[in-house]
């Protein structure tokens, strides 16, 4: 014996034609090539919409990938770098200005808009253009020695700095080294432990720019 | 990415798909949603998404399956949106709602009586008597089981019959 569901019972012929005669079908003749005439339209919509979509996709990521390297920045300025390493450097969006640091040794780069760091002049005070306005070059250095009766001195001048490099006191004479630069040099040799000979040599730049040397 | 093979080489194998299936599929939507304009609209809309896919589509084991599932789908959104909006104007007009109402059985006629029907009854018995599809096909496309089709069907099937021999 097998058990009959009732649910496989389906077939209803009289229901199906009952149901049919709700739809007749239709009498409008072909209806393929206006329907066509739409698939094209959407297919063209469709088309179109994509590759718009494409396009605005392709511009984020490289708004994206822009923004994430922080390439083509006008941002310049000054970015002080620790020798040692040691501290995180930091940019900053300062107008163009003259900087000077004193004490301890201090190396400053000046970051163009290009993105490119140009070492300064070593030392204790450094002078850094930003923006627009093009560097001063810096001038070729001369080397200069200065005589007195008590020793000489050898300086190193470049554009308006004036650095003592080496000193050389004469024979009894010792060296008090009062300025090495870059302002000014100070030189001065005594003789004796009493110091009752003393000679001078003092070189600075005037208002001018012109260097003077005294030696006394 | 871009459909884009040429339309003279998939036109043939979409025109045959469409002059097989279109007209079958309008008369059973028809009965489904008690408007042939509905139902022409609904199946027009699943031929023009297969139609952008067709390079795709086209190489399916039932590229009609797939279109009259997404037809069956865009006449539920429709339907859907029609009640959203038959109860929104019914809570403004602030009357009975007479849309839900169940027709009369006794004379009322055979298009009544199928509209009276739960949505899922009423597409099954559709597919499955208009458009003759069996009830694998059917289930197919209206993303059921094939014991869930045939339950509905039955249920369709009894609540018509007991309704159109009622004696007036």
């Amino acid at each position: 014996m097998t058990d009959h569901d009732p649910l496989d019972d389906l077939d209803d012929p009289t229901l199906a034609a009952a149901l049919a005669s709700l739809a007749p079908p239709s009498t409008d003749g072909d209806p393929y090539p206006a329907a066509h005439r739409q698939f094209l339209r959407r297919r063209r919509r469709h088309r179109v919409a994509t590759a718009s979509g494409g396009v605005v996709g392709a511009a984020a990521v490289v708004l994206l990938v822009v923004a994430l390297t922080g390439g083509g920045s006008t941002v310049s300025g000054v970015r002080t770098v620790d020798p040692a390493g040691t501290s995180s450097p930091s940019r900053t969006t300062a107008p163009p200005s003259t900087s000077t640091t004193g004490g301890g040794p201090t190396t400053t780069t000046t970051t163009t808009a290009g993105g490119t760091a140009v070492p300064a002049t070593s030392g204790t005070t450094t002078s850094t253009t930003t923006g627009g306005v093009s560097p001063t070059p810096p001038a070729t250095p001369r080397d200069e020695t200065v005589d007195s009766a008590g020793g000489s001195v050898r300086v190193r001048i470049a554009g308006t700095s004036v650095t003592l490099l080496a000193n050389t006191p004469a024979a009894g004479f010792t060296a008090d080294v009062r300025a090495s630069g870059p302002d000014e040099v100070e030189v001065r040799f005594r003789m004796g432990s009493s110091g009752s000979t003393e000679h001078r040599i003092r070189l600075r730049f005037d208002s001018n720019g012109a260097l003077q040397r005294e030696v006394t | 990415m871009l459909d884009t093979a040429p339309v003279v080489a998939t036109t043939p194998d979409f025109e045959a798909v469409f002059r097989d299936a279109f007209e079958p599929m309008v008369r059973a939507l028809t009965v489904a949603s008690g408007s042939r304009t509905v139902a022409e609209d609904c199946v027009q809309e699943a031929f023009s998404r297969a139609f952008v896919r067709w390079r795709r589509i086209g190489g399916y084991d039932d590229p009609a399956g797939w279109i009259r599932h997404v037809a069956v789908n865009v006449m539920r959104d429709h339907h859907r949106r029609e009640q959203r909006k038959g109860r929104a104007l019914t809570r403004l007009a602030a009357r009975p709602d007479e849309t839900t109402a169940p027709p009369d059985p006794a004379g009322a006629g055979l298009g009544e009586l199928v509209a009276a029907l739960p949505e899922q009854q009423r597409i099954a018995a559709s597919l499955f008597y208009v458009e003759q599809l069996s009830v694998r096909e059917t289930a197919q496309a209206m993303d059921l089981s094939e014991g869930a089709v045939k339950y509905h069907l039955h249920a369709a099937r009894t609540s018509l019959r007991r309704a159109w021999e009622q004696p007036s």
